[in-house]
């Protein structure tokens, strides 16, 4: 007899979850290199109750010239590949700076990959082609490691534009543009309507919930007045 | 329960910090030597869960923060004034300045003017560090590129060296900490000075009579301004809606 009170209760927490997810991407909308998250619930994963999976939308952010030597935007799917206390991470945001040990790193301080390990720079006046490789006037000083996924479902982010990634590995096939940062692939009216399709699903979920109730209550109480 | 006002207002501190950069940067827009400053954002993301470090995708974002502001060090625009104590470093390099209680800051403003004893020092009163003391009888006093300064002394018609500047430079500028008056002090993440001739490899020149402006480009605040406050509009409204379906929930039976 309860089902429906239960379908109805499980559909709201799916609401809820799509909620974070379009509040977390809004609230990253100026977040370099961020990419939206969208929460996937599936018929299977609301049967269960589990909470539904979220899937990391690729697509390409838009590109904002900065005119700074470090600062990296990649076209493509593909990511920069970060040393992060010993574990290696992929990262999108590309505005590096050098720390005082000479490293190149990230915006949290997390040392940027080179296909020989971490990378070294004594200069900010560098040339960075489309490939990822690093020039001082006709000297290359090493490549970026730059990669791609095979399977996204694998990506979890983590905290500071970083995310773990345990599968296949594949062949980066996009470009860096130097002297730009790529912005967040966030598209502000696709999340407004989205938003407004939730306040009305809830609603919606509301009214049923209301009519049931009524149902019900003529069911046990007026069934055989008068 | 529902992260989303929680995450929204992370959102609206973020921007919020923006904003208040931005002011900032366009405050100065006329301030020699002053380099504006960036704002960094990071997402935050909650902690995982075995079974989300084991791989399985589940939503833990918690919104957006600031991860750092940092200044901006690239060159602004160089002026020219015809006053003879303005300098100006055509590249990169800090003069150094010694304050009142001794201590060594940094800064790309070069307005320096002679103060009651002689020496060299800033607008704030802050001393250059390398002590150059102007005699009162000089006159037609010229810094070279290489930040050699001569004059002519008294009724003399030969030139006299009487000092020369030595610019500043850190491993990691980016890291400098500002502590106002156009002036940075080192941090353990920028690195220590190390000081060279002007005009060296990896050190400017000096222009006498240039002043170098603040690196600050309207049209670039204006569109940061633009993309903060609709983000901000945007937050806000993210806000509004999860309060309505709060509000909607607690009314489930009605």
């Amino acid at each position: 007899m309860t089902d429906t009170i239960q379908a109805v209760s499980r559909s709201l927490s799916a609401d809820i979850n799509t909620l974070n997810a379009i509040s977390h991407n809004i609230a990253n909308i100026n977040t370099p290199g961020f990419r939206a998250e969208r929460s996937v619930a599936s018929f299977q994963s609301q049967l269960a109750g589990e909470a539904p999976s979220v899937s990391v939308d690729l697509s390409d952010g838009p590109v904002a010239d900065t005119g700074r030597s470090l600062d990296l935007a990649l076209r493509g799917k593909g990511f920069f590949e970060i040393q992060r206390g010993g574990e290696t991470l992929l990262a999108r945001a590309g505005n590096f700076r050098i720390d005082n040990e000479g490293a190149l790193v990230n915006a949290n301080g997390d040392h940027v990959l080179g296909t020989a390990g971490p990378l070294q720079l004594t200069d900010q006046q560098v040339r960075i082609d489309k490939k990822g490789e690093i020039w001082s006037g006709d000297r290359s000083l090493g490549s970026l490691k730059l990669v791609d996924v095979a399977d996204q479902s694998r990506l979890v982010a983590l905290d500071g534009g970083a995310f773990r990634y345990d599968g296949e590995l594949s062949e980066f096939k996009g470009a860096v543009q130097q002297g730009a940062i790529e912005k967040a692939n966030v598209d502000a009216a696709d999340e407004s309507i989205r938003l407004m399709e939730l306040t009305r699903h809830v609603e919606s979920v509301q009214r049923a919930i209301s009519i049931y109730d009524k149902a019900m209550d003529t069911g046990i109480n007026r069934i055989g007045e008068n | 329960m529902i992260d989303a006002l929680y995450i929204s207002a992370s959102g609206l501190r973020s921007q919020q910090e923006q904003i208040d950069v931005i002011s900032n940067n366009v405050a100065n827009m006329q301030t020699p030597g002053f380099k504006r400053n960036r704002v960094s954002f990071a997402e935050i993301t909650g902690a995982l869960t075995d079974a989300q470090a084991a791989g399985s995708s589940q939503f833990n974002g918690g919104g957006s923060r600031v991860m750092s502001t940092l200044p901006i060090f690239s060159e602004g625009e160089l002026r020219p004034t015809n006053n003879a104590s303005d300098l100006a470093i055509d590249g990169e390099g800090f003069f150094e300045l010694e304050n009142s209680s001794g201590e060594k800051v940094y800064t790309r403003d070069g307005q320096f003017r002679i103060d009651g004893e002689g020496y060299l020092a800033s607008v704030s009163g802050m001393r250059l560090a390398q002590g150059i003391q102007i005699p009162p009888d000089a006159t037609d006093v010229r810094v070279a590129i290489n930040g050699d300064i001569t004059a002519k002394l008294g009724t003399d018609t030969e030139r006299t060296q009487i000092g020369s500047i030595e610019l500043a430079t850190f491993p990691s500028s980016d890291s400098l900490q500002s502590i106002g008056d156009n002036a940075y002090v080192p941090t353990d993440a920028s690195g220590a000075a190390s000081f060279g001739k002007p005009g060296d490899t990896g050190y400017g020149k000096l222009q006498q009579g240039y002043l170098e402006m603040a690196n600050v480009d309207l049209v670039d605040e204006m569109s940061n301004l633009v993309m903060a406050q609709r983000a901000y509009q945007l937050n806000a409204r993210v806000l509004q809606a999860a309060d309505q379906i709060l509000e909607t929930i607690n009314n489930l039976r009605r």
